[in-house]
């Protein structure tokens, strides 16, 4: 505080006026320039990926028709198209939708509502704050460990990629989910505990359905980054393929003709049901040389995109409903 | 329940929904521990599969080479990594260094960015801009990578080539341009948050004694808010070393020790797609090597992880 008397020494009682020169003139100026430095940097971002839409549009537009969903990849790009990358990333969205729901939720409910505070706890949460840092392409050595060498003896079907998307997702789902349930206001669990309700009941009718914008979009975020991801997959070892995936859990048309021994034949679990992602299908026609092939992957990309970016949006338009 | 038919006092009927209840909660209770418990056994899983191969790998590569290279017969130090080749070397620094230099170009992109983006976001934007403005900028995280390394290569590279003389087609210059773009979200999120902790008082005090918005920001919140900012920056970093599909894009395959950034690299991430794709028997070296390199990766990110970790966990406990 001492040094306060250097400012009051600067100021001449006599004349009124002070030797202490603010600089005004010079510090707006810097304002001005760092306020803009940062309107800069926040929209820099957006003019890229404004720019990336654009240069994809403009170089996959002639692909962009119908046939690209009817075509099976072929040497000759002009008869190659996405469906069976398309149909295997809608069927990986959905069973990985209906794993991941319940397990995320069941997580973030017990680490939020049911833990105690002790090791366990402890551990889970300081696991799952780790798995949710990890690389994806270190789950896709994961998946190539235990699922595609482990349980279909080296075959990477559309299981094995099921399953590596689901724990790859599962963490930042189980993190999103708990600040969901944690902004549910304790008030809300203590009126139902007062009319007699139990953990579960207070949990199932109150604390979810208030919980329940926020995991939603946790969920819909972390699916569509699931989506996108090319790495493990390319790990896994899927390939190209030339025909639709097997969506149904059980044949039922073995199951209707009473031929039980048949009814896993022919469906999502068989050991020939190769699969393909629209993002690996786009990463082996970018790596292809002929411009023919750049082009489908860039139309390929809009697609992508489209989806992605549209399971963004409605995330975000939930979150803003939410609040 | 059927008893409570027999039996209709009130007292008994509710002591028999208890038990029946309490049973019921317990066991609700004992499921959601194991879908938690799930992924606990995620992480053994990957530490198991990591470990198992890498431990095979040593048997046939040395753990000496893979550190600190080999010195050849002739006399000369030799340090590369060529595990699919039919002279094979297992020396990782190669890799290591074209992980290094992408992400520290990422990171000179990312860092002032990012930051930039949360000192907007958290001191000038209004509510109501703010609101609107981070989930958009969210959206550059939520864009496919594979994306990225296309737009990368066939968008980026082209352009710089143009400025830069010697650039190769696949360049650890544009890879890292386009990561930093990717990881701009994960600083600026991070960041803001630390900065909307910072006591109002602390602003005002410093609006008191007169200073500009600007001197506000760079003097009294970006100091207060520094330890969320640091972990910010090496979630960040673990990012940019974890990326694949840039990197696999659009800075080659081709490990080697260099510090010059238009020249194609190969880093550890891109090293492993490569060798998968390319279909590698099940106990060969190569296919060993792939988790060797696994590994490495895996334990970087996770040392990255906790230093962040912790420097949060004390920025927690400052200010509540």
């Amino acid at each position: 505080m001492s040094n306060g008397s250097d400012i009051l020494d600067t100021f001449d009682g006599q004349s009124g006026e002070s030797k202490f020169d603010p600089k005004l003139e010079a510090r707006q100026l810097w304002g001005k320039v760092f306020a803009a430095f940062c309107i800069f940097a926040t929209s820099l971002g957006l003019i890229v990926l404004a720019f990336l839409i654009f240069e994809v549009v403009k170089d996959g537009s002639s692909r962009l028709n119908w046939d690209l969903f009817q075509l099976y990849p072929s040497r000759r790009p002009l008869e190659s198209g996405y469906r069976a990358a398309v149909l295997g990333s809608v069927a990986m969205l959905s069973y990985v939708l209906l794993l991941v729901i319940p397990l995320g939720v069941c997580s973030a409910i017990y680490l939020e509502e049911y833990a105690k505070k002790n090791w366990l706890s402890e551990l889970i949460e300081l696991n799952i704050y780790n798995l949710a840092g990890i690389p994806s392409i270190i789950y896709g050595l994961l998946g190539l460990g235990l699922f595609v060498r482990g349980m279909y003896s080296g075959r990477a079907v559309l299981v094995t990629g099921i399953l590596t998307i689901t724990l790859l997702i599962l963490p930042p789902v189980i993190v999103i989910s708990r600040e969901a349930i944690r902004a549910v206001p304790q008030s809300v669990r203590q009126a139902s505990y007062g009319v007699g309700a139990t953990k579960w009941q207070t949990i199932r009718h109150h604390v979810l359905p208030a919980a329940l914008p926020g995991i939603l979009t946790a969920v819909i975020i972390s699916t569509s980054r699931g989506i996108g991801e090319t790495a493990p997959i390319v790990v896994l070892g899927a390939g190209t393929v030339l025909f639709d995936p097997k969506f149904s859990p059980i044949n039922f048309g073995a199951l209707f003709s009473g031929n039980i021994g048949n009814v896993f034949a022919d469906t999502l679990w068989s050991n020939d049901n190769f699969f393909s992602v629209l993002p690996y299908q786009i990463y082996e026609w970018v790596g292809d040389p002929k411009p023919e092939f750049q082009v489908l992957a860039s139309a390929g990309i809009v697609v992508l995109l489209l989806l992605v970016l549209g399971m963004n949006l409605i995330a975000i338009f939930l979150r803003s409903r939410a609040k | 329940m059927s008893s409570s038919v027999n039996n209709p006092q009130p007292d008994s009927l509710d002591l028999y929904q208890r038990a029946d209840r309490n049973i019921r909660e317990s066991a609700i209770g004992y499921a959601l521990l194991f879908c938690a418990f799930i992924s606990v056994l995620t992480t053994i899983a990957i530490v198991y599969v990591l470990a198992s191969e890498t431990v095979s790998f040593f048997g046939k590569a040395s753990i000496g080479e893979f550190l600190f290279g080999k010195t050849l017969e002739n006399g000369t130090y030799s340090c590369s990594w060529t595990p699919q080749f039919a002279d094979k070397s297992f020396c990782v620094w190669p890799t290591v260094n074209g992980t290094l230099m992408v992400a520290a170009i990422a990171m000179v992109v990312a860092t002032p960015l990012g930051l930039a983006t949360a000192v907007y976001l958290s001191e000038y934007a209004s509510p109501k801009a703010g609101k609107i403005l981070r989930p958009v900028i969210e959206l550059l995280a939520g864009v496919p990578t594979v994306v990225y390394g296309y737009f990368a290569l066939s968008s980026i590279t082209p352009i710089l080539s143009k400025l830069i003389p010697g650039l190769q087609g696949f360049n650890a210059l544009s890879a890292g341009l386009i990561m930093g773009v990717m990881i701009i979200p994960t600083i600026a999120s991070i960041s803001t948050d630390a900065m909307r902790a910072v006591p109002i008082s602390l602003r005002e005090a410093a609006y008191g004694l007169g200073s500009t918005k600007k001197e506000v920001a760079t003097s009294v919140v970006l100091p207060a808010a520094l330890s969320g900012i640091c972990a910010a920056i090496i979630l960040g970093i673990s990012r940019a070393v974890g990326e694949t599909m840039i990197v696999a894009i659009a800075a080659g395959q081709r490990p080697v020790l260099t510090l010059d950034p238009r020249q194609t690299v190969g880093t550890m991430t891109a090293y492993i797609a490569q060798v998968a794709k390319g279909d590698s028997r099940v106990g060969s070296v190569e296919y060993e090597a792939l988790f060797a390199v696994g590994m490495t990766l895996f334990l970087i990110t996770l040392l990255l992880n906790i230093i962040s970790k912790q420097i949060s966990k004390r920025f927690q406990e400052t200010y509540e």
